[in-house]
Order: C-alpha cells, then sequence, then structure tokens
C-alpha cells in the first residue's frame, strides 16, 4: 500500500513534468563534467605526481605536500596577506554598491540615472592587464596623471606608491572598488525595481522623508540580496585576484603582495612545476573558502533568517 | 579551474585525434617495419639499416618524416614552404607536420598529453621542452640518444664538419644531458652583444655641455650624476632632469647590476654565482655585495638614481627616454631600441664603459650564448637515423643562413663582388663574409612568409661567421641614424668579461627536485636588494638578511648550484 503511494507521488512529482527535468539534464551534464570530473584530479595533493605514471599511478605521499606548506618558512606571512587584502576589499567593496544603487533610485529622473548607471560599469569590460597599466601609468610620480597634478598643486614630486609595501593592499582594493562598483550594484538595481510603489506612496502620504523611505522600504527589500551575496563573496574569500596581484608586484612590495595564489604559480608553473605540492596548497586554500563559506552562512541563517540552504 | 576544464577538453580533442592519425601512421610504416631500426642508442649499423629502408621506400616513393613543430603566424604553410621543399628534394624525403600550439608553454602542455596517453608520437619533436620534461623523457626512452650520430659523418655531415670545430665544446657541453649522453639537435646563434646585456647608456650632449669626460670610477660616475642634477642641462628652466633611471624589467634592464659589477662579480641570470677555482659562491652574501648596495643607496638617498627605477616597468621608463626633450642622463638598458626611431633621441645615448669600484673591481655581467635543445628524436621514429640525416641539413652555413634570413641572393649574400659594398658590423672583423638583415630593404625576419620556418627548425652560424656579418649599406640614405654599437660594446664590455664563469647549470632528476624547494631564495635576494638601496629597509639589518638566508638552506642551494654546474662543465 505504501510502497504504491510512493510510487504514485513520483509519478505525479516527476515523470509528469519530464519535460522541465530533461532541461535540468543539461546544467547536471555541464556541472558534472566540467567541475566534478576534474576534481578527481585534486587526488594528485596526496600524491607525489609523475606523469609519466599518470594521476592513479604515482605514489601516495598522505599529507606530506601540506605539512611542507604549513611549515613553509613564510606560510603565515603569505596566509595574512591573502586574508588581510580579501578582507579588506570585502568590508570596502561590499557596502558601495549597495549605498550606490540606493542613491540611483531615489533619483527622480530616470535618464540621468541610466547614463550615470552605464558610465559607471563601463570599467567593468577593461582587462585585468589594461587596468594594471592604466594604474601603472596614471600614477607614475614623472609621466603620470596624478603625478603631474600632485605637482602642480604641492610643487613636489608625489611618492611612489608602488615601492611602499603598505600601499599595496589600498591600491589593490580601491582600484577593484572603482571598476567593480557600478557592475555589482546591477542586482541591486535590480532587486530595488521589484520594490511595490504603492509603499513609497502610502509612506509619502504618511509624511515620510526621502530618507526615511530609503531607509525603510528600499533597504529592507534588498537586505536578502544583500545577505546572500555576503555568504557568497566570504566562501571566496581566499581568491584573491591572482593575476591583478602579480603584475602589480614588485621587489619593493613583495613582503605584502606574496599572496597564496601567486605562491601555487610560483611553486607549481614557474619553478620546473612541483604540481603536487601546488595542488595541496590550492585545494588548502578552497577548503578554508568552503569553511568560511558555512560559517557565514551558519550566522547568517541565526541573525537574518536568509541562508543558502 | 578554468584552465583544467580546458585541458581535460584539449585532451580528449587529442586524444581523438591522435587515435586516427596513430593508426594511420602505423599502416603506413607497416612496409618498412622490418629494417626500420626503432633504438636510437644503436652505433653505425644504424646507418646501413636507415639506407636499407630507404632503397626499400624508394620504390614507392620518398620517404615520410613526421615532424611536430609549433605553429608560427609568420609561417603560412609548412608543408609547401620553401625551405620544406628544399629539404624534401635534397634528402628524398616526404614531410609532414603536426602543429603545435605556439608558445613554448601550451606546446609542452600538448607534447606531455601525448606521452602520458601513451599516443604514437611524431618522429620528431621540432620544438624547445623544459629541461625538468627532457630529463624525464630522456631517462624513460620518450627521447632517444643520438650520441653516435654525433660522431657519424655518413649521417651528419654538417655537424661533424669543420665548420663547428672551434665552438664544438660549447655546443656539445650546453645539450649534454645528466647522464653525459645526447637525446637532441640544437640551435646556436652566438653574438656578443646578447653575452652581456646589461650596459648603461650616458647623455653625451649633457657630458659635453659640462665639459666632463665620461667616468671611469664610481667616484668620478657619482660626481658626473651631481652635476647633472644641478645644472639646467635641458635648458628648460625647470630642476626636471632626472641623472640615473632604469626600470625593474626588460632586456638587460636593472637599475643595479651595471653598478654592482663595480664591486664584485654580479650576473642575474646565473643567481650572482661567482666563480673561483672551479668552485661557485654566492655574490649577494659578501661584504663588497654590502659595499655595492651602500654605494647604491647613497645614490638614492641623494635623488641621483630614481627609486622608480625599481618599481616602474619599461613602458613608462621607454616614455621618458624617447621624449624630444632630455631628462635622463644616464640609463641602464640592453637594446637602443628603447630610445624609440627619433634620431634625437636615438643619437644623444652612448655606451658608459664599465666603472671601476673603490677596490678596483672593474667587471660585467657575463652569460655567454649557449645552444638550445631543439629536435628530439622519439621512440615512434621508423628511422631516427633518417630523422638526424634530415635535422644536420639544416646544419650547412647556406641553410643556416636561409633559415634565419630567407632565400640566397634574395634575402642574404655571400657573393664577394656585393660584399665590397657593405660596411663590416666589426671593425676588427673584416673582411665582410656575409650579408642578412641589411641585404636590400626586405627583411622577412618577424614578417608573415613562406620561404622559411621563422628560426623553427635547429640551424646554427657560429660565432667564428657571425662576427663577419655586414651590419649596412654603405650609400644607405638611412645611414646616419643608425648607429652601430656592436664594435664599441666589444671594446668596452667585452674585455672585462670574467676569467671564470658560470655557462649553464645541468641537474639530474634528483636535484631539479631539491631545487624546486628553494623557489624563493632568489626572490628573497632581489627583494632584499631594492629594500637596502632604497632605505626601505636598514643596512643595519645586513646580519639578519645573512641569517634569513641561511635559515632558507643558502649552503644546501649553493651545493646543489655547484654539482649542477660541474656536471655542465664535466669533459
Amino acid at each position: 500500500m505504501k510502497n504504491k503511494s510512493a510510487m504514485a507521488n513520483f509519478r505525479r512529482d516527476y515523470l509528469s513534468r519530464w519535460r522541465l527535468y530533461l532541461f535540468l539534464l543539461i546544467p547536471i551534464i555541464y556541472i558534472i563534467v566540467f567541475a566534478y570530473v576534474p576534481m578527481v584530479g585534486a587526488q594528485i595533493a596526496f600524491r607525489d605526481y609523475d606523469f609519466t605514471k599518470g594521476i592513479w599511478g604515482s605514489n601516495w605521499v598522505g599529507m606530506k605536500n601540506f605539512m611542507k606548506f604549513f611549515r613553509y618558512r613564510d606560510f603565515g606571512k603569505i596566509l595574512w596577506n591573502t586574508l588581510s587584502v580579501s578582507l579588506y576589499s570585502l568590508l570596502a567593496g561590499f557596502p558601495l554598491p549597495i549605498i550606490l544603487a540606493l542613491i540611483l533610485h531615489s533619483f527622480p529622473g530616470k535618464r540621468y540615472t541610466k547614463v550615470v548607471q552605464t558610465v559607471l560599469y563601463m570599467p567593468h569590460f577593461i582587462s585585468v592587464v589594461v587596468m594594471v597599466g592604466m594604474i601603472m601609468q596614471m600614477f607614475n610620480p614623472l609621466s603620470g596623471v596624478f603625478g603631474q597634478a600632485y605637482q602642480a598643486v604641492f610643487g613636489e614630486m608625489m611618492p611612489d606608491i608602488f615601492s611602499k609595501p603598505g600601499a599595496f593592499g589600498h591600491i589593490y582594493v580601491w582600484s577593484g572598488i572603482w571598476q567593480g562598483l557600478g557592475w555589482n550594484s546591477i542586482i541591486y538595481m535590480a532587486a530595488l525595481s521589484g520594490v511595490d510603489m504603492e509603499l513609497h506612496e502610502s509612506a509619502q502620504i504618511d509624511g515620510a522623508s526621502r530618507f526615511q523611505r530609503v531607509l525603510h522600504i528600499d533597504l529592507p527589500a534588498i537586505l536578502p540580496t544583500a545577505c546572500i551575496l555576503l555568504i557568497m563573496n566570504a566562501g571566496s574569500i581566499m581568491n584573491v585576484g591572482f593575476e591583478k596581484v602579480l603584475l602589480l608586484q614588485n621587489d619593493l612590495n613583495r613582503s605584502r603582495s606574496e599572496v597564496i595564489s601567486t605562491y601555487v604559480y610560483k611553486v607549481g608553473l614557474m619553478s620546473g612545476g612541483d604540481f603536487s605540492y601546488a595542488t595541496a596548497v590550492g585545494l588548502f586554500n578552497s577548503v578554508v573558502n568552503f569553511a568560511l563559506l558555512l560559517i557565514v552562512n551558519y550566522a547568517s541563517k541565526k541573525l537574518g533568517e536568509t541562508s543558502l540552504w | 579551474m578554468k584552465l583544467s576544464k580546458w585541458s581535460k577538453r584539449s585532451a580528449l580533442l587529442v586524444l581523438s585525434a591522435m587515435l586516427v592519425w596513430g593508426t594511420a601512421g602505423c599502416s603506413g610504416n607497416n612496409s618498412s617495419s622490418s629494417s626500420g631500426s626503432t633504438d636510437g642508442g644503436g652505433s653505425s649499423s644504424n646507418s646501413s639499416g636507415a639506407s636499407a629502408a630507404g632503397d626499400n621506400q624508394n620504390e614507392g616513393g620518398a620517404r615520410k618524416l613526421s615532424i611536430a613543430i609549433g605553429q608560427n603566424v609568420n609561417v603560412e604553410d609548412y608543408k609547401t614552404n620553401d625551405l620544406t621543399k628544399a629539404l624534401e628534394e635534397e634528402m628524398n624525403v616526404d614531410l609532414e607536420f603536426v602543429l603545435l600550439p605556439a608558445t613554448a608553454e601550451d606546446a609542452n602542455t600538448k607534447v606531455s598529453l601525448w606521452v602520458s596517453s601513451n599516443a604514437t608520437l611524431p618522429d620528431v619533436l621540432c620544438t624547445g621542452l623544459s629541461d625538468t620534461v627532457a630529463q624525464d623523457y630522456a631517462s624513460k626512452g620518450v627521447i632517444v640518444d643520438v650520441t653516435d650520430y654525433y660522431s657519424n659523418p655518413e649521417i651528419a655531415p654538417n655537424i661533424t664538419s669543420s665548420r663547428f670545430d672551434e665552438e664544438r665544446d660549447i655546443i656539445m657541453s650546453s645539450i649534454r644531458f645528466a647522464d653525459g649522453r645526447y637525446y637532441s639537435m640544437f640551435t646556436y646563434n652566438p653574438f656578443p652583444w646578447n653575452d652581456a646585456t646589461y650596459r648603461a647608456w650616458v647623455n653625451k650632449d649633457w657630458l659635453e655641455q659640462l665639459n666632463l669626460e665620461a667616468p671611469k670610477t664610481t667616484d668620478e660616475f657619482r660626481a658626473m650624476l651631481e652635476a647633472f642634477k644641478s645644472n639646467d642641462l635641458n635648458g628648460n628652466g625647470k630642476a626636471d632632469e632626472i641623472p640615473m633611471m632604469a626600470a625593474k624589467d626588460g632586456y638587460g634592464i636593472d637599475p643595479t647590476t651595471f653598478l654592482m659589477n663595480a664591486f664584485v662579480q654580479a650576473t642575474p641570470g646565473v643567481d650572482y654565482m661567482i666563480v673561483k677555482d672551479g668552485k661557485l659562491s654566492p655574490a649577494f652574501t659578501t661584504e663588497e655585495w654590502k659595499k655595492g648596495l651602500e654605494y647604491i643607496y647613497g645614490l638614492v638617498q641623494d635623488s641621483l638614481l630614481s627609486p622608480l627605477s625599481f618599481t616602474q616597468d619599461s613602458t613608462q621608463l621607454k616614455t621618458l627616454l624617447t621624449a624630444a626633450e632630455a631628462t635622463v642622463g644616464v640609463t641602464c638598458v640592453g637594446s637602443a631600441g628603447m630610445f624609440g626611431s627619433d634620431p634625437v633621441a636615438v643619437n644623444r645615448m652612448v655606451l658608459l664603459e664599465p666603472l671601476t669600484g673603490p677596490d678596483g673591481v672593474n667587471g660585467v655581467a657575463y652569460k655567454p650564448s649557449t645552444a638550445g635543445r631543439s629536435w628530439y628524436i622519439t621512440k615512434d621514429a621508423a628511422d631516427p637515423a633518417l630523422a638526424f640525416s634530415c635535422g644536420d641539413w639544416f646544419f650547412s652555413k647556406e641553410q643556416s643562413l636561409t633559415s634565419r634570413h630567407g632565400a640566397k641572393d634574395k634575402h642574404w649574400s655571400d657573393d664577394p663582388e656585393v660584399l665590397k659594398d657593405y660596411l663590416p658590423m666589426f671593425e676588427a672583423y673584416t673582411p665582410v663574409k656575409y650579408v642578412g638583415d641589411a641585404f636590400g630593404t626586405t627583411s622577412i625576419w618577424g614578417q608573415p612568409q613562406n620561404e622559411h620556418w621563422q628560426g623553427g627548425n635547429p640551424y646554427s652560424t657560429p660565432l667564428s661567421e657571425a662576427l663577419y656579418q655586414a651590419f649596412a649599406y654603405k650609400d644607405d640614405p638611412d645611414l646616419s641614424s643608425k648607429t652601430n654599437y656592436n664594435t664599441t660594446h666589444l671594446d668596452l664590455y667585452y674585455t672585462k668579461i670574467p676569467q671564470e664563469y658560470v655557462t649553464k647549470y645541468l641537474h639530474n632528476e634528483e636535484e631539479l627536485d631539491k631545487l624546486a624547494d628553494y623557489a624563493d631564495m632568489m626572490d628573497y635576494v632581489t627583494s632584499s636588494m631594492a629594500e637596502f638601496v632604497t632605505g626601505n629597509r636598514s643596512l643595519n639589518e645586513w646580519d639578519s638578511y645573512l641569517k634569513t638566508l641561511n635559515d632558507m638552506g643558502l649552503e644546501e642551494y649553493v651545493a646543489l648550484r655547484q654539482s649542477g654546474f660541474e656536471r655542465a662543465n664535466a669533459e
């Protein structure tokens, strides 16, 4: 009896809607082929990888590669560099798109809003290499735009920001914000456009000022979106933009600009290729990311009842 | 993740391509499999075997040879290429090309995919392989031992010829493998300009204005920089003169190497190792190095050497060097191309002689040109001797020049009637024996063409010939904007090369494995150097710098390099 009803449920819930599930099959296959299958290769983190023996034939070495990383002289430094620069960019970069979206949304002129929005998200399409080239050019104390402006205003040469290790984080984070601000605000703009105008009208009738309406209507409306994005960002906190760091790196700021991903590149690709070690470091990176994702998700669930699952 | 997706995808593609191609290759070779030797280690008996195989196949047409070679946008089609046709005709072979990705790194990846999937390989890998990978393939029999061919005039008439007598030792030692055998052919095109690249240039107009001689010692150099700084030499009313400036990267570009060699032998490309009586020791832990750092720190401190030199890239330096108004007094760059094409900017800078330091040291950074490995014959080659002979074909004087310049009498010439109208590259090396790029006005190097393989094949013009090349046509209308620095460079720099030096390190697999653990050693040295001289770190911390190096395992590192050095120099 019981079995039969389960079967009936299955038929009702799934088989009758098989066309929809057929659509689902495409992304599932995509994810399996391009995300799960390559993950099999992560096992070389626990092996001494030798390409003639292949992934499956190389010798197991257990946690050796991980221990090597933890005992690495600069382990603490590059971990701290990675964490500090990404936390900084999360803290500084997270609220700004929200504020921008709220401001843009409360502008009366729609045409003007559109223009501002378009202008602001243009930089997103600049590639990293070009972007870094622009930063280096513009902030050059001699030939750069800012260098010359500084000279004109203060009458002396602008200090070279690329030679100060402490300035690296600021350059990295604020150029990232400049580039991503407009683009990141798009999703909030979309969430805001779903706010019922009747709420605004009735608030106006009750005598709420523009700022009060933003605070009590708009902000709560995008809060769930913001939470989800925060959780997702926390899950990629260790993924500092690798190309950009590498390109901005020089002999003088290396003490602050060496992060886990640039280190992986150097040991894995540049020096003969210790693939197992590089994979172990990369895997460590992903595990920390995953743990952070879980923690933030849990916290968000407790505090605001928004979570990924 | 993205990368692995792609490599998976391309692995599948390559695999399926290899399946099709592999079976085709097998069936093609079946007819001759009885006579073709697959063991390259075999001695001269191979040559008879090879010619027998040739005879067999001649009945059915030319012998087949498949070559894996990197794609090049400047080679229209390898199959219809003039160089290919000449080789096919003279050696009676039918070449097949398997294209590899254009960049060396991707080509290496593709080859290692073939190898790790046990696919049938092309007869010849006409590409560079990284040291580690080549060593691995050799020890696992993926590429065959060709040592015996190198002494067999029947198989290799050109390589065994007297053309290479003078430089045979340096060629053979730079392509030898850690086990003392040879597994490849080579490309070797030495030129003095490329061996001592860390050059300094000085603004000769400024020297004239100040009535100064070019400095010989570090003290005179400093005095000159001070004069550059305190006078308005470009006459624009602004104190915008930069006495000395370089950049952090680029060909021969580095603010410290030229100066440091007035204190201690310092060559970046070989980890700053000094050789004395065959023993290596690091330069960067010596008292002389510290003195050098103090000297350079003094220059930076007094705004004589711009600290931007350590952070800006060569593009930004070039902006200043190519400007019509001179702002830079001394710069350290390897190529005169950094001065652009404006004759004013090009002609105002002249080579500066290497300086003599307070202790009388007067050296240059020196790393001689070595031969690069190429043309590996694989285990699947039906006739390794034939493959070697075809590679050898490029090593005649004529084919080597064609490989670099293009068709004879069109892009290069060695006709004495033509040569008498050409100026020599080096005044000391006359009469001119050939003219290449300066012949006519149509160099096809780096241009889309179908006359040669853009240097993709092995070939060689040894130094004994290269020194006798022409610089320019004597009535060239553009002669005034072409400056020949080669003779000056030979006199000023080449005379100061150290007695003993590192040419290359040759490590075995075990050592390469261990070396990977010291990947950040040189980063630490160059970072510390920049920090010390810019004042980001006080020189009082010199002892802690030495201690950190010791903690990183400097002693073991030097020992590893020592054995690599000895192996490379072994007879």
